[in-house]
């Protein structure tokens, strides 16, 4: 087992031909990893992860190979997967106006090419959920491109065949998650091809990570959305005036730590449907 | 037929190439090194594809909600 990269709150590591991703207990805010843990994050995120796939196993395949046949030490954290050459696009749909695509809705009236309505503010419900591909830049920043530039890059059957997957994996997960009172504003999906050339789901879907939890209870539009997860982190450290943002983070109090926790459990909860042993 | 080929590599062998020509080459922002290694990829019938751990580097260090800001 080979560590091949730490990042901020996931671990990467090759065994044979396989990856091993393993979620830790570790949370950022501000681009930095605070030294204080999270208890059981790993495995409510590798667990919400899990239950996505299952849920979504009819409209693609994934990357999967294992959640049990991983180390005794990463148990319940860590996922075995298989390794795929990957798509250079972000494969991402929004169902509400934030973040960039607010930006460039602003500016032009549209995203990724997709005319959207006037008269639309930060928080919006789109009239229905669009697809708003990215360039995958290795340096700079990811920029917007159209559909066209995407069937140009990969070919016009693939491209349509995995923006509608883009589209009915967001809108299955939405629906399912704003039954539950979780807002999914937006995501950004990963897929690549494995070695027989299928198209496969790849890394995490649906996770806080790779997506935008707004609680619904607390939605306006016209005004920034609270992230339902790492908001306690977030709203505590922005009362910390001595810390200037950058490495090393603060220590996380023992409630804040606690609540934060909570609020993992409760998104898991409420998505779910299923009680945080 | 499928003919993948690892973008960064393709530019990174491109660079390589400039510098035994005797040149200095620069990655620009404007037109982007990656989009242009795309299309001459594809313009030899060839995709471009990406390392499975270079995407998860990426989406470890940094989540996609905060890049999307």
């Amino acid at each position: 087992m080979k560590l091949i990269h730490s990042g901020k709150v996931r671990d990467v590591y090759a065994d044979g031909d396989d990856l091993i991703l393993v979620a830790s207990d570790r949370v950022s805010v501000y681009d930095v990893v605070l030294p204080t843990p999270i208890p059981d994050k790993g495995k409510i995120l590798t667990a919400l992860s899990l239950w996505w796939f299952d849920q979504l196993a009819d409209l693609a395949p994934n990357h999967l190979i294992s959640a049990t046949d991983v180390p005794e030490e990463w148990a319940g954290r860590a996922l075995r997967c298989q390794r795929l050459e990957m798509l250079p696009v972000e494969w991402i749909a929004r169902g509400y106006l934030a973040g960039l695509g607010l930006k460039e809705y602003e500016k032009q009236g549209t995203v990724s090419g997709v005319k959207l309505p006037d008269g639309l503010v930060e928080g919006s419900k789109l009239p229905h959920p669009i697809f708003t591909p990215t360039t995958k830049a290795v340096e700079g920043h990811d920029e917007f491109i159209t559909f066209d530039d995407v069937a140009a890059q990969i070919g016009g059957e693939t491209a349509d065949r995995l923006r509608d997957l883009t589209l009915n994996i967001y809108t299955r997960g939405s629906e399912i998650a704003r039954e539950r009172g979780v807002i999914i504003a937006d995501t950004k999906i990963e897929f690549g091809r494995a070695p027989d050339g299928t198209l496969v789901l790849a890394d995490e879907v649906l996770t806080s990570d790779s997506s935008r939890f707004w609680p619904a209870d607390d939605w306006q539009p016209g005004r920034p959305q609270h992230a339902m997860d790492k908001q306690f982190v977030r709203d505590w450290s922005s009362t910390l005036t001595w810390w200037d943002r950058t490495p090393p983070g603060p220590e996380i109090p023992v409630e804040i730590v606690e609540a934060t926790r909570d609020r993992y459990i409760d998104v898991y909860e409420r998505i779910t449907g299923e009680t945080w042993r | 037929m499928y003919q993948p080929y690892d973008r960064s590599r393709f530019l990174e062998q491109v660079e390589a190439l400039l510098r035994d020509a005797g040149l200095s080459p620069e990655r620009q922002s404007s037109p982007s090194p990656s989009a242009a290694a795309e299309q001459l990829l594809r313009a030899f019938g060839v995709t471009p594809v990406l390392d499975h751990v270079s995407v998860l580097k990426a989406n470890m260090d940094t989540p996609w909600p905060d890049k999307d800001v």
